[in-house]
C-alpha cells in the first residue's frame, strides 16, 4: 500500500515544510520553558544541591529514602544551610538512570546518591568530578565500586547492609526442629539475590544445621505463583530472602505456605507485616541516615571519599507475626521474647 | 549544552538498535518483540567475548554473528514451524533470558576500568550501521525484503523463496540490535541482563516520531528518518528528566515524558499511517 507522505515526494514536500516549521517552533518553546528552570534554578549561596537516583521503588528503598530525608533535615538544622534534593525513579530502565546522571552533572549538583547496584555502577562510570555515594548495594566489591569495605575509592564511598541470613536460619531450625529442606524463590536477574544465596550456602556448609536449600528461580513476578506451587511440595518451609521481585509479591508465598501448613520466614520487616512468621531484619532507614552523614562529611567537611570507610549496617531487629503462635502452637515462645510483635 | 549533547550521545548509542527495529518492523513488517532480550544479549555476549579475547573488533564481529543467529532462530520459528510472528518474538524474548544468564552465571558483569571505550566507538558503529543498511536496502535483496513487507503474497506468487528472505532480514535486524546492546554496555561500564528493559518501546516511539517528521530524503536513505525520531525522542525524555522531574514527584515522571510525546505528535499533526501492520 502506498502512503501519502514519506513515499510520495509531491505530496510530501508541501506538508513537510509546514510540519518541520511547526515542530521547530514546538522544540524552541519547550527549550524556552525548560532552559530557565535548568540553568536558572537559584543555588543558595551556602546551600547544597544533591541528586538522588534509584532503579525502582520498593519497601527497602523507600525506607532508605525516608532515612536519607530525615538525616538531611537534621543536617540542615544543625548546619543552618538549605539542602535541595532532586529524586529520579528510573522505572527499571538503565537509560533513565543514564539520563538522570547527565542531568545532575549539568545541574552541577554537589554530590550524587545512587541507590541499588546498577545505578551505583553507572554513577561510578559517569560521575568523576564530584562525590558519588552509593546506598543499598549488597556487594560493593563484586559490583566493582570499591576494592575493600575499609575505604572508598576515588570519588566514591557508600553504605551497605549485612542481613543476618544465617542467624535467621539458625533460629528457624531451633523453632522448627523438623525443618530440613528449605525452599527459596529468587529472581535470576538480581545480583543481590545470587550474592545472598552464595553466602547462605557457605554458611550452611560450615554450620552443620542439617538444612539444605531448594532453590527455584523466576524471571518476573508473573512466574512466582506457579514456581511456588511446584516448590511447596518438596520442602518443609520457605525462606524469603531480600529479593526485590519476590519481596514485592510475598503474599503469594505466604498463602501457599499457609495452605500447605509449613512455616515461612523472611529477612525483612515488611514481609513479616504481610504474613511471614518472623525475620531478623535490617533497618534500611539506618542506611539512609548513614548516607546523609556521608553527605555531611564529603560536602560540608570536605573529607575525601577515598579516605572514608564504607558504612556497614548491621543494625538488626527480630520481628514476629502474631500468626506464628496460632498457626504453630508448638513453637517455644521463649525464643521470641525480645521480638517486636507485628499484627 | 547537555541539552543537546546528552540526547546526541544517546542517539548514537541506541541508533543501531532502532535501525535493526526499522528493518524488522518497517521493511519486513515483522513485529519482532524479542528486542529487549536481544539488546541485553548483545551486552552480555560482548562482555563475554571481550573479557576472553581482549580484542574489540573481534568481539564486535562475534556479537554481530551471534545476534544474526538469534534472528535466524526467530525467523525459523515463523517460516518453518508456522508459529505466528508475534509469538515467535515473544518466545525468543523469554528464551534469551535464560541464555543471557547462562553465559556468565550471574546477572551483572562490571568491565575492568581499563576497558574504556568512548563515544567515538559508538559513532563509528553508527556509521557502519548506516553503511550496511544503505547497501542492503539499495540492493535487489533489499527490494525483495521491502516487497515482502508490502505484499508477502506477491513474493510467493513470483516463486521467490520466502524463508531465506525473512531469515536474512531478521538476522540483520537482530545483529544490529545486539551490537547496540554491546555499544551501550561498553559506555555504561557493565553488562546486565536487565540492560535492554524498555528498548522496544523506545525504538517504536523513535520510528513513529521519525515518520511524523517526514524528513525529505531519497528513498534508499529514507531509513535515516529514524535518526531524527530518535534524537527528538531522546531530547524529550531528557527534558522530562532534567527539567521537569525535579518539579514533579519521581513516580510521575513517566506521565511527563508521555505527555511531551503526545504534545509533539498532536502539534506535528501528521497522520501516522499503518506502520507496523496495525494502526
Amino acid at each position: 500500500m502506498l502512503e501519502a507522505g514519506a513515499n510520495c515526494p509531491e505530496h510530501a514536500e508541501i506538508g513537510e515544510m509546514k510540519t518541520t516549521r511547526v515542530t521547530i517552533i514546538v522544540l524552541l518553546l519547550l527549550a524556552a520553558v525548560g532552559l530557565p528552570y535548568f540553568f536558572g534554578r537559584p543555588k543558595p549561596p551556602n546551600g547544597l544541591h544533591l541528586g538522588v537516583v534509584y532503579l525502582i521503588s520498593h519497601p527497602a528503598i523507600d525506607d532508605g529514602l525516608a532515612g536519607l530525608r530525615e538525616g538531611l533535615k537534621a543536617i540542615e538544622e544543625k548546619a543552618a544551610i538549605s539542602i535541595t534534593v532532586d529524586y529520579t525513579n528510573a522505572f527499571g530502565e538503565m537509560a533513565n538512570v543514564s539520563r538522570a546522571l547527565d542531568a545532575y552533572k549539568a545541574a552541577e549538583v554537589d554530590a550524587v546518591l545512587a541507590l541499588t547496584t546498577p545505578c551505583a555502577q553507572l554513577a561510578h562510570r559517569k560521575i568523576t568530578d564530584r562525590p558519588v555515594i552509593f546506598v543499598g548495594v549488597t556487594d560493593p566489591i563484586g559490583a566493582g565500586l570499591v576494592d575493600s569495605l575499609s575505604t572508598g575509592k576515588g570519588n566514591i564511598v557508600g553504605t551497605t547492609s549485612r542481613v543476618p541470613h544465617g542467624d535467621i536460619l539458625k533460629l528457624a531450625s531451633v523453632a522448627f526442629p523438623s525443618l530440613k529442606r528449605i525452599g527459596i524463590v529468587y529472581t535470576s536477574s538480581e545480583a543481590n539475590s545470587l550474592a545472598i544465596i552464595a553466602k547462605l550456602e557457605d554458611y550452611l556448609q560450615s554450620s552443620h544445621l542439617g538444612i539444605t536449600l531448594v532453590k527455584r528461580s523466576i524471571s518476573a513476578t508473573s512466574e512466582i505463583y506457579r514456581t511456588t506451587q511446584a516448590l511447596i511440595r518438596e520442602v518443609d518451609g520457605v525462606f524469603v530472602i531480600n529479593d526485590n521481585t519476590v519481596v514485592s509479591a510475598v503474599e503469594i508465598l505466604v498463602r501457599a505456605c499457609n495452605e500447605a501448613g509449613i512455616p515461612i520466614i523472611a529477612s525483612d520487616r515488611d514481609s513479616v507485616e504481610r504474613g511471614a512468621l518472623f525475620a531478623y531484619a535490617v533497618d534500611y532507614k539506618k542506611e539512609g541516615l548513614a548516607a546523609a552523614s556521608l553527605v555531611e562529611s564529603v560536602c560540608l567537611k570536605h573529607d575525601n571519599p577515598s579516605e572514608l570507610p564504607v558504612y556497614i549496617n548491621r543494625d538488626t531487629h527480630l520481628y514476629v507475626n502474631k500468626q506464628l503462635y496460632t498457626l504453630f502452637p508448638e513453637v517455644d515462645v521463649q525464643l521470641f521474647v525480645d521480638a517486636k510483635v507485628l499484627e | 549544552m547537555t541539552f543537546l549533547t546528552t540526547p546526541l550521545a544517546e542517539t548514537l548509542q541506541y541508533f543501531l538498535a532502532v535501525l535493526g527495529m526499522y528493518v524488522a518492523f518497517r521493511v519486513l513488517r515483522y513485529p519482532d518483540l524479542s528486542v529487549d532480550s536481544v539488546f541485553a544479549f548483545g551486552g552480555v555476549m560482548g562482555a563475554f567475548f571481550l573479557l576472553r579475547t581482549g580484542n574489540l573488533v573481534a568481539s564486535v564481529v562475534l556479537v554481530a554473528a551471534s545476534g544474526f543467529a538469534v534472528g535466524c532462530f526467530t525467523s525459523l520459528l515463523f517460516t518453518v514451524f508456522r508459529i505466528s510472528k508475534l509469538l515467535s518474538g515473544i518466545l525468543t524474548y523469554s528464551l534469551l533470558y535464560s541464555v543471557n544468564l547462562a553465559v556468565f552465571q550471574r546477572p551483572n558483569i562490571p568491565y575492568e576500568q581499563s576497558v574504556v571505550v568512548g563515544l567515538p566507538f559508538a559513532a563509528a558503529m553508527a556509521v557502519v550501521g548506516v553503511f550496511v543498511l544503505f547497501i542492503l536496502l539499495s540492493s535487489t535483496l533489499g527490494k525483495l525484503l521491502l516487497g515482502y513487507g508490502d505484499n508477502p503474497r506477491l513474493i510467493e506468487e513470483l516463486e521467490i523463496p520466502v524463508r531465506p528472505l525473512v531469515l536474512v532480514g531478521l538476522g540483520v535486524s537482530t545483529a544490529l540490535i545486539s551490537l547496540s546492546g554491546f555499544v551501550v554496555s561498553l559506555q555504561f561500564g557493565f553488562a546486565d541482563v536487565a540492560l535492554g528493559n524498555g528498548t522496544l518501546l523506545y525504538g517504536v516511539a523513535a520510528i513513529i516520531l521519525g515518520h511524523a517528521f517526514a524528513v525529505p530524503l531519497p528513498k534508499s536513505l529514507s531509513f535515516l528518518s529514524v535518526l531524527v525520531g530518535l534524537f527528538v525522542y531522546s531530547f524529550l525524555l531528557y527534558v522530562a528528566v532534567a527539567v521537569l522531574a525535579p518539579l514533579v514527584r519521581p513516580s510521575d515522571s513517566k506521565l511527563v515524558s508521555s505527555g511531551l510525546v503526545i504534545v509533539v505528535l498532536i502539534v506535528t499533526r501528521k497522520r501516522v499511517p499503518e506502520l507496523f501492520g496495525f494502526k
